[in-house]
């Protein structure tokens, strides 16, 4: 007991004499929390448009109006001819066009009804997509606006002719706030980072600088060395799991409606591969530098194909079948859970099997391939 | 008497032998010297007796421990200095020494007089806390010795200790590893530096693995058959590359510590001989004279002789 407290001691004695690696973990958390968890949103603001307004009447002004009232869009200016309009999308000024036709006013009284154009920058398919959708729906609003202004005309509303609205109420997240979504997956880089890499870097530094041989030749035993290599680690990714909590409530205020050791306990079965995977690069990799090389390749992967940036649901389903033994996937999942449903363990025993299944076979095969590199 | 027996150790990497059918004893309480040049398998035997690395073939026995059965019992009963400097950079000298009298599991007074003893005998006491990283090249092979005596090992194993040290250093090192064997320590120390061998009790020359000569320094020097000859001048160092030379009565020159040591045959020629032929060989030297043997020319000759002078 005493040679393992002597070697997780050593290990911190380490990190403290490491301030490229502290600093590494305290700019981590505030750059990544700070600056990805503003950044990192799927809502689509801001779209410049540009409208040309052929009518310029009552009606086409009205219409004009509820559109640049909106947020969503960031309106960029008249345009009184086509070939304006255009290059400003070629110059990417412009992401949305509408072209209102010269004979709007008559032809929206006339029994055919009236088409207005849309021009749509497709290069970035899902913002495209989203910001038409949102033009359309603007549209459709100022319709049905038109449409009961007249029958108020007549003396009847609109609702008699149609009976049916939706009532919405959307749980956990009323506002669909997209921080309270991204932040609490943001938990898995940084205990990621500091697990992974931390771990992995401290091995190969030792035996580059030759002093793991120095320790074999002594009575330190292999598992010894591993546990000086990763308890620490798991205290450091516990540290960060702690902060980010605090930083996330405090800081993003998003209401933390599951209970601490639920989080803990996922946090700790999703070191077992973190930690895992650092080991296992320790013994694949000769120097830092491929350590870092060969984790940021195995993170890409994990990240891409965790449903962090792309849903798991778009994905083909023989891909969806691989991110089944995605650690990632499911701390992500489960974190966000957790967080914004107050998810219990008895709700996610799933996820956690999963993972506790990926993380004793990472970290299993991880201390087999160290021991039989150090022997 | 003997603390360390190996018997037909061989090793391959790959097809290359790096040890062929190395035996030796080593007597308790000597110091016991491994000459050769790089690659000559100096390492890889060193990291054989600390059981780092198996051996192909062939037995070790330390202390009456045997290599392979008692794995454990071999690694904490000596002390080994690695090639490289192996400590930890980023920890002061002490914390060094504390850590590895920890990792023996030594504690209390035992462990503060250890550590102030070593401090002492090393001289190290003024900078014990300082980083390792920030030592001398010559310091920080006191500091390895001082962690791999922390234990007090009767047997100590030293891989090139004194390989990048300046030759002060070296002659410092010379004289603690003298002290130690006075405390009735075994010492295997290997070296690249022939003029290391006059401290040894004991050596043997390796050279590709194999085992040229083994025995005591002074009896090893009388195996050499020819006579040489130093050629120098105080002013300059004179140089040449080794060379055999295929000419009567002479055997080969070589460059030795800023002279050029020629090898003759002295029942083919004579000392009046060698100078004509240094006269006109050489320009720029001194004088010419005799001296006696050294472990190096010994070495040169085994070393040319097998290389080169068998058909």
């Amino acid at each position: 007991m005493n040679l393992f407290r002597l070697m997780i001691w050593k290990e911190f004695m380490h990190i403290r004499e490491d301030k490229f690696s502290i600093r590494l973990m305290i700019v981590e958390i505030v750059a990544q929390l700070l600056i990805m968890g503003y950044a990192l949103t799927t809502e689509v603001k801001n779209t410049p448009i540009g409208i040309y307004d052929q009518s310029n009447t009552q009606s086409s002004r009205s219409l004009v109006a509820s559109i640049r009232a909106n947020n969503l869009f960031k309106y960029m200016g008249d345009y009184d001819n086509y070939d304006n309009l255009i290059n400003a999308i070629e110059e990417s000024k412009l992401s949305l066009a509408l072209i209102i036709p010269s004979d709007f006013h008559k032809q929206i009284y006339s029994k055919n009804g009236c088409n207005i154009q849309l021009l749509v920058d497709g290069q970035d398919a899902n913002s495209a997509n989203v910001s038409s959708g949102y033009i359309n729906a603007v549209v459709n609003r100022w319709k049905t606006a038109f449409i009961s202004s007249q029958y108020n005309k007549n003396g009847t509303s609109l609702e008699t002719i149609v009976p049916v609205s939706a009532n919405m109420t959307i749980l956990y997240n009323p506002l669909l706030k997209s921080t309270w979504f991204m932040v609490p997956a943001l938990v898995v880089l940084l205990v990621t980072m500091v697990t992974s890499l931390l771990s992995g870097l401290s091995i190969v530094k030792e035996h580059e600088a030759g002093t793991l041989e120095q320790l074999l030749v002594t009575p330190i035993s292999t598992f010894h060395i591993l546990a000086g290599k990763t308890i620490p680690y798991f205290i450091l990714g516990f540290v960060e799991l702690c902060i980010f909590l605090l930083f996330a409530q405090l800081w993003f205020r998003i209401p933390f409606r599951g209970d601490f050791f639920t989080v803990a306990l996922f946090g700790f079965i999703y070191m077992l591969s973190s930690i895992g995977i650092g080991i296992l690069t320790s013994t694949l990799a000769r120097t830092p530098q491929q350590v870092l090389l060969l984790i940021w390749f195995t993170l890409l992967f994990f990240m891409l194909l965790s449903g962090f940036f792309i849903p798991i649901e778009n994905m083909p389903t023989w891909v969806q079948h691989v991110t089944i033994i995605n650690p990632v996937r499911w701390f992500m999942l489960a974190v966000r859970e957790i967080f914004l449903k107050g998810s219990t363990l008895s709700e996610l025993w799933y996820e956690a099997v999963v993972m506790l299944i990926t993380g004793v076979i990472v970290f299993g095969f991880s201390i087999l391939f160290f021991h039989r590199r150090v022997q | 008497m003997s603390i360390v027996i190996v018997e037909n150790l061989s090793k391959n990497y790959s097809g290359e032998h790096a040890l062929r059918t190395v035996s030796f004893s080593v007597k308790k309480g000597t110091i016991y010297g491994i000459i050769g040049a790089d690659g000559a398998g100096k390492t890889t035997l060193m990291r054989i007796l600390t059981t780092l690395i198996p051996a192909d073939s062939g037995t070790v026995s330390i202390m009456g421990y045997h290599f392979k059965k008692d794995v454990q019992s071999i690694r904490s009963s000596i002390g080994y200095m690695p090639q490289r400097f192996s400590l930890y950079q980023d920890l002061s000298v002490k914390e060094n020494i504390l850590f590895f009298a920890d990792v023996f599991g030594i504690s209390g007074t035992e462990r503060k007089e250890g550590i102030q003893r070593l401090l002492s005998f090393s001289r190290l006491e003024k900078f014990k806390n300082r980083r390792a990283a920030h030592l001398s090249g010559g310091m920080k092979q006191k500091l390895a010795l001082c962690c791999a005596l922390i234990h007090k090992p009767q047997v100590l194993l030293l891989d090139e200790p004194t390989t990048g040290v300046d030759p002060v250093s070296r002659k410092e090192f010379s004289e603690i590893l003298f002290d130690l064997k006075k405390q009735g320590i075994t010492i295997l120390v290997s070296t690249p530096y022939m003029d290391e061998a006059d401290m040894c009790d004991e050596l043997m020359i390796i050279h590709k693995g194999s085992v040229l000569r083994n025995g005591c320094p002074d009896s090893l020097k009388m195996d050499l058959p020819y006579r040489v000859y130093q050629v120098e001048n105080r002013q300059q160092t004179v140089h040449c590359p080794p060379a055999v030379i295929k000419r009567k009565g002479i055997r080969m020159v070589y460059p030795s510590a800023g002279t050029i040591h020629v090898m003759a045959d002295p029942e083919q020629i004579n000392a009046e001989e060698v100078f004509e032929f240094t006269y006109a060989a050489f320009s720029g030297f001194e004088t010419v004279k005799e001296v006696n043997p050294s472990i190096e020319d010994l070495f040169f000759y085994l070393v040319f002789s097998t290389d080169e002078l068998k058909p």
